[in-house]
């Protein structure tokens, strides 16, 4: 019984790093996208990358290159 | 009622640790801003562009009518929210990296709100005044 514990807590264990480490490489960053929400509380989120997304993107950079975000 | 708007906008940057630069604005001009005066002039006239473009896509997408607008970038983030409304108030910020999306739109919309209600405040204390 002591075994499948132990063994239960190392799974267990591995389990978190691994998630962790997933987590970590893959998940963290928040991609890149333009969010626009509408009055009924709807959202359409655009990846950067995209046609669509371009033009808010050129705003935005305007925007940014006015008013650079202090760090 | 100009003073009230101030503070109304001086609270939001404070409370927002997020916000680095703002300008609130309606029909009649800037409001409150934290930017420098060349700026507000740009801030405003690319929101405007903002405004144009989420309406053209609502419109294509039949959707209601587009009242937020988030854009991340490598180099901050840009938020927009404005009010639906004949004499509506506008606001366009910039935001730090890593910047908490949904508090800052929803400090953006109080920061309005408290607008409006001194606005409204105002306009009643004249009107009372005049009767």
């Amino acid at each position: 019984m002591k075994r499948v514990l132990k063994l239960f807590g190392a799974l267990t264990l591995v389990g978190s790093l691994a998630g962790g480490a997933y987590y970590f490489l893959f998940m963290r960053g928040r991609h890149a996208q333009v969010e626009l929400y509408f009055d009924d509380g709807s959202m359409v989120a655009l990846p950067v990358d995209t046609d669509e997304a371009a033009p808010f993107v050129a705003v935005a950079n305007e925007v940014l290159k006015v008013v650079p975000v202090a760090d | 009622m100009e003073q009230e708007v101030q503070a109304a906008f001086a609270e939001m940057l404070d409370i927002s640790t997020d916000i680095d630069k703002a300008v609130l604005f309606g029909p009649e001009g800037v409001l409150a801003s934290n930017m420098a005066a060349e700026a507000q002039t740009i801030a405003v006239t690319q929101a405007g562009e903002i405004i144009s473009l989420g309406e053209a896509r609502a419109s294509e997408m039949g959707s209601q009518p587009f009242t937020q607008l988030v854009v991340e970038t490598p180099g901050g983030y840009v938020f927009f929210a404005r009010e639906l409304r004949p004499d509506a108030m506008n606001i366009l910020a910039t935001g730090k990296k890593g910047s908490r999306v949904g508090l800052v739109l929803y400090d953006l919309r109080t920061c309005m709100r408290d607008a409006r209600e001194a606005i409204g405040a105002a306009g009643q204390g004249q009107e009372s005044g005049e009767a």
